[in-house]
Parts: structure tokens; sequence; C-alpha cells
């Protein structure tokens, strides 16, 4: 393992690297992920761009009507411990705390878990739920692209080699919305998602029906899946168990689990726990979405 | 090539020149001698590497040296010393929480972050706040008895 290595202290300057250097850097922020990778040997960056430095991209901040600004090297125990975000994207600070162990959620970033692009990373499902949006930094400006369209394969992402990411958006939930993040695996958070599920339930404060459901599955496709036809079965309706097993079937049916030989579960075990925590995701949120709407 | 770093380690300040692809845990044992951190995966999954960097547990064989530059490092070795001996390495000689003690150092430093954190940490905190940390050797019943005992101890101080 061999590198040359910055630490820019602007966004501007990182950027200059970054159309420098391109393909051949890769940008390190908490390092948890990539130290690993480089030492493995499975890449072998020319150039290791630091940003850990660049207070810019740290912190949790509301703007306007309730919206949240997430810089990208905010840490998993920054998001896990945050009041601001407990109060309405609950959801996330879940996925937060089920990454791995304390010692790397000090470490690891938002923007980390994000752009190593694997399919069990656990913030992502609740990220996508909330419907967040993750801005990029190229030459040529900003732009935004919403988190369900970031993934593009195992690995992959849509950030193209001379961009960056700076933050994530994420609009205010409307009231009576819960959320909830399950993540399965046989021995506790330190290991990588079996399955994850991010369900997030919205109901009229009035009539109680479902205004709006999401369901998203991690570490069960080449991306993180976003299963639709589960969500639209349970809109306008009054929701009960019957339903939430009927959208965990669907998620069950959709979704993609490797069929090769895979370390962690063989593909018809994974489709499985798809329909169990698909399930119980979704009867969390709901519950959750339920205890809003008393307090309204 | 070789850059001049600056590390902030038990209170002292050393300048190293390292490669910059060297750990934090490379450097602490290779260039600074301090042989407290171990290491046991190298991939972050056993935690025998745990410093704490600027007040929290880290794994130092996840980061790089540079990355450490300015930061406040405390490893073992700041702990205590042999005449007198910090609570947690106290309660875990009195509890037996140590058997080959390859995990040990590691094992104190989360636990410290954990209490300095948390002074009235429950049994639950402890076992979650250890639980990226390996013992192959103790069956952590000791491990957890031991943090407890210190807690304890250091409530009264």
């Amino acid at each position: 393992m061999k590198f040359e290595y910055g630490e820019p202290d602007s966004i501007a300057e990182a950027i200059a690297l970054l159309a420098r250097y391109r393909e051949r850097a890769k940008i390190l922020a908490g390092g948890t992920d990539l130290v690993v990778q480089m030492r493995q040997g499975i890449v072998r960056p020319d150039f290791v761009i630091h940003i850990g430095r660049i207070q810019a991209l740290k912190g949790i901040f509301q703007h306007g009507e309730g919206e949240i600004h997430i810089g990208t090297l905010t840490t998993m125990r920054e998001i896990e411990k945050s009041k601001i975000l407990h109060a309405s994207f609950d959801i996330l600070c879940q996925g937060a705390a089920q990454v791995s162990c304390p010692q790397i959620r000090n470490v690891a970033t938002l923007g980390g878990n994000t752009c190593n692009g694997v399919p069990s990373a656990d913030t992502v499902p609740a990220l996508i739920a909330l419907g967040a949006e993750a801005i990029l930094m190229g030459p040529a400006g900003e732009r935004n692209v919403p988190l369900e369209k970031f993934h593009t394969g195992p690995g992959r992402t849509i950030r193209k080699g001379d961009e960056m990411l700076l933050r994530f958006k994420i609009p205010a939930p409307p009231p009576s919305t819960g959320g909830c993040y399950l993540k399965y695996t046989p021995r506790g958070t330190f290991e990588l998602a079996i399955v994850g599920v991010a369900a997030l339930i919205t109901l009229n404060p009035r009539d109680g029906l479902c205004e709006n459901a999401r369901l998203i599955l991690g570490a069960c496709g080449p991306i993180p899946l976003r299963i639709k036809n589960a969500e639209t079965i349970l809109l306008g309706k009054r929701l009960e168990e019957s339903l939430f097993s009927k959208a965990a079937a669907i998620a069950a049916d959709e979704a993609q689990p490797n069929p090769g030989v895979s370390v962690r579960a063989a593909a018809p075990y994974r489709r499985e726990m798809v329909r169990l925590w698909s399930r119980y995701a979704l009867e969390k949120a709901w519950q959750k979405a339920e205890a809003c709407r008393d307090s309204y | 090539m070789k850059q001049k770093i600056e590390l902030k380690v038990n209170g002292k300040i050393h300048e190293v020149s390292v490669e910059p692809w060297k750990t934090l845990l490379e450097v602490l044992r290779e260039d600074l001698g301090l042989t407290g951190a171990k290491m046991g995966c190298d991939d972050g999954n056993c935690g025998a590497c745990t410093v704490i960097v600027d007040g929290q547990a880290i794994k130092s064989c996840l980061m790089l040296a540079p990355q450490a530059r300015g930061k406040q490092i405390l490893t073992i070795e700041g702990l205590g010393s042999p005449e007198n001996l910090h609570p947690l390495q106290q309660t875990f000689i009195d509890h037996f929480a140590v058997q080959c003690g390859y995990c040990t150092p590691g094992m104190i430093m989360a636990a410290k972050a954990l209490l300095d954190e948390k002074p009235e940490a429950t049994e639950e905190d402890i076992r979650e706040n250890l639980h990226g940390n390996i013992c192959r050797c103790t069956g952590y019943v000791k491990i957890v008895e031991a943090v407890e005992a210190a807690r304890d101890r250091m409530k009264k101080r």
C-alpha cells in the first residue's frame, strides 16, 4: 500500500485535488471502510484526500420548515445521539445506532456509509425512506440527487470521479409519522445485516388512514430496494396486521437476494427473513405513527 | 514519502516521520514503542487496538496516523503506573478478568471511554460498549464484573 496523501482545509481545495486525480484518488472521511480496503489491496489509490479537517462538512442543522441538513462528515455516533434528529428523524438515529460497534460509530461518517455503496449499509434505507437528497459538488457546482437514485450497483454510486458529497438534505416528515429500522443479524449489530428494513408510515391526523408509506430493504439486492408495490397497498387504508403481512409478502417476493453462494445467508433464507422483518418494521412504524397521532 | 506529524500521546508531544499509509496503531507500537495497544485482526473486528482519541474510543488499526495529527491520544500506558494503577486496571486484576491478556488493554480503554462519559453505566451499557472487543478466553462475565467494580470504586472517589 503506497499513496500520496493530502489534507485540504477547504471544499474548494478538495475539489481541485479531485479534478487533478479523479478516479486515481480516494476520498478518506472516517476511514473505517477505506483503510481496510486499502490494507487488503481491494482498492489501490495513487492519492488519498483526507477531508476530515474541513469544518464546513460537519454537523446537523435545522433549516426553514423543519428541514434538516447533515454534513457528510457527521459521525454515526453524532447522529445516534442527536436531539434534533430524535424528534422527527428517529429512523435515521436507529440506523446509525446499529452500525457495527461504538468504536466504529465514533469515527464512521454518514457520507462514508453512503458513498462506500455496500448494499447492507444501515443508514441508507432510512435516508431513502425519509426522502433525503445528497448534495454533490463538482467543478461545475452543486447538484442534488435523491438518495433513492444514488446507488447504481454494489460499491457503485452516481458520484463522478471529480465530485464529492457535501451534505444530506432531509425534508421534515409530516405530523403523525412513525419510522422503524430493523437490522437482522444472528449476533448483534457488529455483523453486517442479513436483512435491513426501513419502514415509515404517515397517518392522516384526523381519520387515521394511511397517507404515506415507505418500505426499503437493505442487503437484499445490488442496491437498497424500495418496494413500491408494498407501499401502495397500504395507502388510504385503515392499517392492521393482515395488511402488513400482505405488504411483507410482496417485499419477500420482490427482494433480489444474491442467488450465488453468499457468506452470510442463502437466498431463500434471506427472503423468509424479509417477510418476517418487513412485517415487524411496518407494525412498529405504525404504532409510532399512532402514538404521534394520539398526542397531536 | 514520509511526512512529519505531531502526535499528542498520553500528554506528551511526539514528532514522528511516517509514511501516510501507516496506521495509528503501527506508529504507536513501532515508532513510539507503546506496545500496550495490540494488533489482533488488523481489520477493525477484534478491538484489541482500542485507544481513546479526543475522549472517544476508536480502533487504531482503522485510522491512518496523519488522521490523528493534533488530537489527544490516550493509550493504556497513559492510564496508571505500576505503583498507582487506574481503578479499571486494579479491578481487572481483582476480578480475574485477565487470562491471556491480549484483549485487556483494548477492553480497559473501551471501558474507560464509557465510564468517563457515563459514570452510572449499567451492565447493559457495559455490554453494549464492549461488544466491539473480542475476548477468546474469559467468556466476558469477569470482564463485565470488573468494569462494574471499577465504576463503583470511581463513584466513591
